[in-house]
């Protein structure tokens, strides 16, 4: 749409008369000569194009052209697009402006949400008497600026003026809806949906905008200054989440390389218990690099970690907290019948495994029980029970294994002795019908003379938790030969097959039962068995499925500003409150039965601390988003792609210039001099063109 | 007889009674006086424009040709020793009789008697095209053409050749049959002040018509502006060659008929056929150039492939070149 910001100069119009007036008056009438050459004249103008004969027609267009273009460029035109809306029209304006973490990022002396402030105040200048408008903060939860649109800009403004950059993720799909709820609150003719962010591509790419209003002109106001590089931390935590005394732990941390150049990053880790590691790491463009910090805590009790990086352009990110709460050995009832002392039994092998170093702690307390002695409370402190041979087990203690592990339990059943099909059996009638044994026992089978005597280990699963640490020692589990083993049915789709021999018999399988774990070893480190306890993997692979199985609590949920934190405590009668990283009191929700701890929103990063009465009992570490640290944008023509029917305007601000030339329009007055200097170049050209003086 | 080993004296000479044998002056110079100034500028066809009388201004074209030349116009040293003359600047140094200046202490010049005597039939196209008139210029092509047909006839009369007269326009319309007198140059030259032009051109038919009339071979001088048919006209100069002619064309065009008049609009008219044409010179220009030459290259490339001489004298120009290619052409003849 053009509009003429001049339009006064518009009677000077007339002045396009002028060169079809000299045109006129300059026909002389033609002189009449003798030339006894015409004939050579005429040869002349017959060899001319028709275009060449018609030049001075051309010449006199080229004129008027161009002073018609020097007239236009005097009333100031304005191509407005349909985003600058219609005169004289009352209009339902609703700015979205983007509060994420991101905007944070400040090169230069300004920041993005500086840039982005001043946008949205160059939007408010540009409203008219009679315009609603209402603003959205987009974080993680968009709020309104005002409860409903309204005229009184003034109130706007002060709420712009108020506002600042959060810590939080931009949730842009739900504050495109709760624009679009303002704007069906309109009752304008008009209605204008201007979005002012860096169009983060994480946030903004999976954004959709059929719900907007078909008669909404969008304007998309890109802040992002083009080139934004930035280190953050996206994640720390430890391996395992909840490590035991004693247990060998690895803090990892990971850095997220968001530019278009690798980069060494050294990380700091500090822990509350005054330890402080270093190490660095090298990082590819657009990538993620890990720097691993191997530990072992001594002590029960709660460890705040800080990774932290070195100063960037967005700092909010270079800080990542986490907590481990260190617990005690892990209890484990070994169920069996054999002697612990006797060379030949698979109890001996297993009970060294699970305590190899006597001078240190493995993190498991062993607790050989006969099966004639299981009791309940046994059971109950049993972090986890291993079965390993107990033919003469009363019906009873099936039945309670049963309970044990439907329960929440964890039990390691090693398929071993010559009783073994009908221990499972008995085991499994205690299940319940829609948790059957993954397998039942169809034979024992005794390949030591068959063949070259043993079967080997052939197939593992290793994306599996309980085989993830053998994935690059995959040989090792190979070594192991099996001479005795049970032959049983095909494994049942509910099983987690992780072994299996190379006959394709099912070495070891995991399955869920009620709120437990079930782990069939079908295999045994018994001399006369296998030689598994002769293997360097012996021990690890008892190790690593028995912290699998107990791996259930995988720590604590990670909290982002924006939205709440949660924890669970030991069950109190206590009062609970809690305080967020600068000491203020948070309000909470505690359920003194479960011991869940709810603070309702978090708006900062931090340790955010859980009192029970004036005792500390809990941390909980808020950290940002880790998708606020990749800053690669989404090129709005991406975003109006998606929008099929309606207007959009698409421009990239800096400073204000964005808004203030959706609202003016683009200034034509520029080209229309450089047509008119086009224009008297052409008709100098044309009139030069053949045009030959007669010689001195 | 056997050579004498003594050199022979030379003749005597009887001084003719107009070469006095009166003492040289004390400290009269050896070199030749230099020529009057005037002379020189009476190439220059605006100047002689000005003359009214033919035989001066023809008299006046000869001698300042050959004044830049240092040569005498009126003879060469072909023929057999005839009298003695008064030295005159321009004249050959080593014509000068250096014995007749040790006896006398002028300078004389040695007279010779010409062996043969050239007959030189000019043709002067007098159509209406030639009575053309460049905007700037003084002379129209006619007089132009007829101070250089005079001027020619002047000089062949006094170096002893014949020269005949024809002027024509669709047919011969005037003829002074060659002549080698004085009286025959006043007849030649009284026509060329007396004409007029008028009629269409139609050279070659005049050519042809002439071609009847001359009957001994010599040299044909054609002065015209040669728009006529190209084909024609040299069908006919064809037939001159063939009897052993030496042809010379001199081409007269004017100014404005080489370059376009210097004007912003015109209605141009052929005189001759009234065939009327608008254009702009300015704008036409190099076009008509490229057309123009192209007519006066092809004239001369005709001309050169049939032994013929051609310049292009254009009636601003002196007319030394038309001197230098009449010498010339007299001189292959």
């Amino acid at each position: 749409m053009l509009s003429l910001l001049n339009a006064g100069f518009l009677p000077w119009l007339a002045a396009l008369s002028v060169p079809v007036v000299i045109h006129l008056l300059t026909r002389k009438t033609r002189r009449k000569m003798d030339l006894p050459t015409v004939r050579f004249l005429q040869k002349s103008l017959a060899n001319q194009s028709k275009l060449w004969r018609w030049r001075h027609l051309i010449t006199l267009l080229l004129r008027t052209l161009a002073l018609a273009a020097i007239v236009f460029a005097f009333l100031k035109p304005a191509w407005l697009s349909a985003f600058a809306g219609s005169r004289g029209q009352r209009a339902g304006v609703v700015i979205l402006l983007d509060t994420s973490e991101s905007m944070g990022y400040s090169a230069g002396g300004s920041s993005s949400f500086t840039k982005a402030k001043a946008e949205a105040e160059e939007a408010l200048r540009g409203l008219r008497s009679g315009d609603k408008t209402n603003i959205v903060f987009c974080g993680a939860q968009p709020t309104l600026a005002v409860e409903a649109p309204t005229e009184d800009a003034q109130s706007l403004d002060s709420a712009l003026q108020a506002a600042q950059v959060t810590e939080e993720r931009a949730d842009g799909a739900s504050a495109v809806g709760l624009a679009v709820d303002q704007l069906t609150k309109m009752d304008t003719g008009v209605r204008k949906l201007i979005i002012i962010s860096d169009f983060q591509r994480t946030n903004w790419a999976d954004v959709r905008f059929e719900s907007v209003p078909p008669n909404t002109s969008i304007a998309f106001v890109s802040v992002d200054s083009g080139r934004r590089e930035n280190l953050g931390i996206t994640s720390l935590r430890s391996r395992p989440a909840t490590p035991r005394i004693g247990e060998s732990t690895t803090v990892q941390a990971e850095v997220f390389n968001s530019s278009e150049v690798p980069r060494r990053v050294p990380v700091d880790l500090k822990l509350s218990d005054g330890r402080h590691f270093t190490d660095s790491v090298t990082i590819a463009p657009y990538s993620t690099g890990n720097v691993s910090f191997p530990l072992q805590f001594d002590k029960a009790e709660r460890v705040e970690m800080t990774a932290s990086i070195g100063e960037d352009n967005l700092a909010s990110d270079n800080v990542r907290r986490a907590t481990v709460d260190l617990r005690q050995m892990a209890n484990v009832v070994l169920l069996t019948d054999e002697d612990l002392d006797a060379p030949t039994t698979a109890a001996f092998y297993l009970s060294r495994a699970l305590h190899p170093d006597p001078a240190s702690s493995s993190g498991f307390r062993v607790l050989p029980v006969r099966p004639k002695d299981l009791n309940n409370p046994t059971l109950k402190s049993a972090d986890a029970v291993i079965v390993c041979n107990t033919p003469g087990m009363p019906e009873v203690q099936y039945e309670a294994l049963a309970r044990y592990v439907v329960g929440g339990g964890n039990l390691m059943w090693m398929l071993y002795g010559d009783r073994m099909q009908e221990e499972l059996a008995a085991f499994g009638k205690h299940l319940p019908k829609a948790e059957p044994l993954p397998f039942k026992i169809e034979s024992l089978a005794d390949i030591s003379k068959q063949g070259q005597g043993y079967v080997t280990l052939s197939e593992a699963r290793y994306d599996s938790r309980l085989l993830k640490a053998f994935r690059d020692t995959a040989s090792s589990l190979s070594s192991a030969k099996f001479t005795r083993f049970c032959i049983t049915s095909e494994v049942d789709k509910r099983g987690e097959l992780l072994l299996k021999y190379e006959d394709g018999t099912a070495a070891a399988v995991r399955t869920g039962e009620g709120s437990g774990n079930l782990l069939l070893l079908n295999m045994s480190p018994a001399p006369g068995w296998s030689d598994l306890a002769r293997q360097d993997v012996f021990v690890p692979l008892v190790h690593e499925f028995l912290k699998g199985i107990l791996l259930r609590d995988s720590g604590q949920r990670e909290a982002n500003p924006g939205g709440p934190a949660s924890t669970t405590i030991v069950p109190t009668t206590a009062a609970v409150s809690a305080k967020d990283a600068n000491g203020k009191i948070m309000p909470v929700a505690a359920d003194k039965t479960t011991g869940s701890v709810v603070i309702e929103h978090v708006a900062q990063s931090g340790f955010y601390r859980v009192f029970a009465g004036n005792d500390e009992v809990a941390s909980i570490p808020v950290n940002p988003h880790p998708d606020e640290s990749d800053l690669r944008s989404i090129d709005p023509t991406e975003l109006e792609s998606k929008r099929q029917r309606q207007v959009s305007v698409l421009q990239a601000a800096a400073g204000g210039a964005g808004m203030a030339t959706i609202q003016k329009g683009l200034e034509l007055w520029p080209y229309l001099l450089g047509v008119a200097i086009l224009c008297l170049l052409l008709e100098h050209a044309v009139r030069r063109v053949g045009t030959k003086r007669r010689p001195a | 007889m056997p050579p004498s080993s003594e050199p022979t004296p030379p003749p005597k000479v009887r001084l003719p009674p107009h070469i006095t044998s009166a003492p040289p002056r004390v400290g009269a110079p050896l070199t030749p006086p230099p020529p009057p100034r005037q002379a020189r500028t009476y190439l220059n066809p605006g100047d002689l424009g000005r003359l009214q009388n033919f035989q001066f201004a023809a008299k006046l074209v000869v001698e300042g040709f050959y004044q830049g030349k240092h040569r005498s116009p009126y003879h060469d040293f072909s023929s057999e020793f005839a009298d003695y003359r008064p030295y005159t600047p321009g004249d050959e140094i080593r014509a000068i009789d250096w014995r007749a200046y040790a006896r006398t202490d002028r300078f004389y010049i040695k007279l010779f008697r010409k062996e043969t005597d050239m007959s030189c039939t000019i043709l002067v196209d007098k159509s209406n095209s030639m009575a053309f008139r460049g905007e700037e210029e003084d002379l129209t092509k006619l007089q132009y053409a007829s101070y250089m047909a005079a001027a020619i006839s002047y000089l062949l009369i006094k170096q002893g050749d014949k020269a005949s007269l024809a002027l024509c326009d669709d047919k011969i319309r005037t003829y002074i049959p060659p002549g080698g007198t004085n009286l025959a140059l006043q007849h030649s030259l009284v026509a060329l002040e007396r004409v007029q032009p008028g009629g269409p051109t139609q050279l070659a038919a005049s050519l042809q018509a002439l071609f009847g009339i001359v009957k001994r071979r010599g040299l044909l001088v054609v002065i015209s502006d040669f728009l006529d048919d190209t084909d024609a006209v040299f069908s006919a100069l064809g037939m001159f060659a063939h009897r052993g002619f030496s042809i010379l064309l001199l081409h007269t065009l004017t100014a404005d008929e080489l370059n376009l008049p210097d004007t912003q609009n015109a209605l141009f008219r052929d005189p001759e056929s009234a065939f009327t044409i608008a254009a702009e010179p300015d704008s036409i220009r190099s076009s008509y150039q490229d057309e123009i030459h192209a007519f006066i290259r092809d004239l001369d490339a005709r001309a050169k492939a049939r032994r013929m001489n051609y310049q292009l004298c254009a009636t601003y120009e002196p007319y030394h070149k038309a001197l230098e290619a009449f010498l010339t052409a007299r001189n292959r003849h």
